[in-house]
């Protein structure tokens, strides 16, 4: 029968693993993941409701594996964030009264730029590029919609200052890579 | 009066915590007279477009390999036995 338990790992498991893999980036965790993911669905069948598709119904409790992940890695983070200051962000950009040390390329036409498939590339690649804690704060929030409260406690940052130190970083980063891999070469 | 570098900080912090609307406004007024300033927020903001809307979704590049497969598939059937 089709959408049976007995089908998950042939219909889902590759959607499942690229899911997996986009968040966790490392294939044996992945896999474990899917696997975990599979087996939980099968415990859970009785109570799905059917409301939504298989597909959706495991993604969601694939998410749930993947906080999990996350929630038992923050101590690490922790220590990882304990450096950094807000102003560090945007340091190399300013001189010590704060004015602009660096030039400004402008951006031309940045929204035709979105419908352009290898800009999207680009794109991909630049988040691709991103440290994983940073890729996993923009995951929480751009995607799943995350409170900033809940992204602070799921990571494991300390204050909301390291929090947003780290969400303004991510954003730097990412401006310097599509700057150097579009924008620059496009002008 | 606020350097370029304090305007960047609170205009793209915003993004995540509002500010006080007399902040606001002093980052508008800034961003009016200051072009540096007002291509990177600018920048920024685009780049929060792309990441709110257009996020990249995973690559169908990556399946589960056949061993993986395999090693999976035992173990439900091991479990489904249970």
């Amino acid at each position: 029968m089709t959408n049976s338990p007995e089908n998950w790992l042939e219909d889902y498991g590759d959607l499942l693993y690229r899911y997996a893999f986009s968040r966790i980036r490392n294939k044996e965790d992945a896999e474990d993941l899917v696997q975990e993911t599979l087996l939980a669905g099968m415990i859970a069948y009785e109570k799905f409701s059917g409301q939504s598709k298989i597909s959706t119904w495991l993604v969601g409790i694939l998410k749930h594996k993947i906080l999990d992940v996350f929630r038992k890695n923050k101590r690490e983070i922790t220590i990882l964030q304990n450096d950094e200051t807000a102003d560090d962000v945007l340091a190399y950009q300013f001189d010590q009264t704060g004015n602009w040390q660096v030039d400004l390329v402008e951006w031309k036409t940045p929204d035709k730029a979105i419908d352009n498939t290898q800009f999207m590339q680009v794109f991909d690649q630049c988040i691709t590029r991103l440290p994983q804690r940073m890729a996993d704060l923009l995951w929480l929030r751009s995607i799943e919609q995350l409170e900033m409260n809940e992204c602070q406690q799921l990571l494991g940052f300390a204050s909301d200052n390291q929090l947003w130190v780290a969400l303004s970083r991510t954003r730097v980063k990412l401006r310097q890579c599509l700057e150097v891999y579009w924008f620059e070469d496009k002008e | 009066m606020r350097s370029c570098r304090e305007i960047i900080k609170l205009s793209t912090g915003k993004i995540d915590q509002p500010v006080a609307w007399s902040i606001n406004l002093e980052i508008k007024l800034h961003l009016l007279m200051c072009k540096k300033c007002a291509r990177y927020v600018k920048q920024v903001n685009f780049i929060q477009t792309l990441l709110d809307e257009h996020m990249p979704t995973p690559s169908s590049e990556h399946t589960l390999s056949s061993d993986a497969r395999q090693r999976i598939g035992l173990k439900l059937k091991q479990s489904d036995k249970k």
